[in-house]
């Protein structure tokens, strides 16, 4: 699995080993926190503002905020702070001395988003071996086709699918998404399948999945996936448009269930709404695992 | 996660490094009371109130033990907590067996252990930290 991400506004790929432990799903300002088993790798974060940022000041008061919270007995609030920068790729990197926080500021002119990484240890190597792969991939993700790339799920989905929803357990993720019509799209991931499964056949765990998730399993068929075993599920769901949550139509569902042995994984792709909502292909929104 | 309640290191580990050195060990008053390669049953010992005394019990038929089984990666978790093998040694075993990342791994373990934990089956050493 290469380490990738894609998520609001930017996707890059990131050094081995880096995983994501933090998250915010809100276009407007968020984050994300990025560690190892050494411990914090850095954060980025992306933020709305009204008119050009003046980069290299703003990361002078950070600099200058986060030396106060590392040494504050002997912090000097009139120190002069000159900071060292140079650009790579679309970002303005800038850091000042060894050890201290080192950061890095791009800035999408027609969305109005600033997007600033944030290390907690400059050094010359981790600047060539680590931070310069996540400064040299970045691309753009604000077109058409929105990607999101997060713990092992690849999605490409139109731009009015909104992430209304993003459950993270351990070994156990769902993205859903949905857009203006209610028209909602369920992507999952699973570790430990034998555990999941404990002996149990692929249609009875879709069953009980489906249950869960309040919608009336209509049937299911034994269809393979990719080339695995897997689960081929109809169903229906309350529709949920304003305040009809207990009253509404019930709404035709779709979905398919299949486990990867060799990654051991199972993957689940849904899709629920409205009956005259043109259903999307599958292969157009997961990306082949 | 915490070690015995009246030592000096029953607090719990401040960072991650830490928190991955730390030692789970088995209670030692469990019982083992089956094993295999996928499954572990163990029985602890109960603790009743001061006030609850033996012909109480006796009447109310108290139990003295309660059995616990554990899950496939819970008794894998609970059969490497030898006293020797760290937090991150079992998380790596772990993530090994089952292709997990690191911290998902992690998450997991720590959820076991703290179950572990919480149910009187294990406790967990902090290790102290070396002095530079």
């Amino acid at each position: 699995m290469s380490n990738h991400i894609a998520w609001h506004w930017f996707e890059c790929d990131l050094p081995d080993k880096w995983e994501v432990t933090a998250f915010t799903n809100n276009a407007r300002e968020g984050k994300l926190d990025f560690h190892t088993r050494e411990g914090y790798q850095g954060q980025v974060s992306w933020r709305y503002c009204k008119q050009t940022p003046a980069e290299l000041r703003i990361m002078t008061e950070v600099y200058r905020s986060e030396q106060k919270k590392r040494y504050p007995d002997t912090f000097d609030p009139h120190a002069q702070i000159n900071l060292r920068h140079e650009r790579i790729g679309a970002y303005t990197v800038a850091w000042c001395d060894d050890g201290e926080v080192c950061q890095a500021s791009t800035w999408i002119a027609d969305k109005n988003i600033q997007i600033q990484w944030l290390f907690p240890s400059f050094s010359k190597e981790k600047l060539k071996q680590e931070w310069t792969t996540i400064f040299e991939s970045f691309q753009r993700n604000d077109g058409d086709i929105l990607k999101w790339e997060m713990f092992g799920l690849q999605v490409s989905l139109p731009s009015d699918f909104i992430l209304e929803e993003f459950l993270c357990y351990p070994a156990n993720v769902t993205m859903h998404f949905v857009n203006s019509k209610r028209f909602g799209i369920y992507v999952r991931r699973w570790g430990l399948p034998e555990v999941l499964l404990n002996e149990e056949s692929l249609e009875c765990f879709y069953g009980t999945l489906i249950h869960t998730s309040g919608c009336r399993l209509i049937k299911t068929e034994p269809e393979a996936v990719y080339g695995y075993q897997g689960v081929h599920g109809w169903f229906e769901k309350r529709g949920n448009i304003g305040l009809d949550k207990l009253s509404g139509r019930w709404w035709p569902g779709e979905g398919l269930l299949w486990m990867d042995p060799q990654e051991k994984r199972m993957y689940a792709f849904e899709q629920v709404g409205p009956k005259k909502h043109k259903r999307l292909e599958m292969n157009d929104v997961l990306k082949k695992h | 996660m915490m070690s015995s309640k009246n030592t000096e290191s029953a607090r719990i580990p401040s960072d991650l490094r830490e928190q991955l050195t730390c030692l789970p060990v088995r209670n030692m008053n469990i019982t083992v009371l089956d094993q295999d390669d996928q499954r572990v049953a163990v029985e602890v010992p109960l603790k009743y109130p001061w006030f609850v005394f033996s012909f109480v019990k006796k009447v109310m038929k108290l139990h003295s033990t309660k059995s616990i089984e554990l899950d496939a990666v819970g008794s894998r978790v609970f059969k490497m907590m030898d006293g020797k093998t760290t937090v991150e040694d079992i998380i790596d075993d772990v993530k090994d067996k089952h292709l997990l990342t690191f911290f998902e791994a992690r998450a997991l373990v720590l959820e076991y252990i703290r179950n572990l934990v919480a149910r009187g089956l294990a406790a967990v050493v902090v290790q102290q930290k070396q002095q530079s």
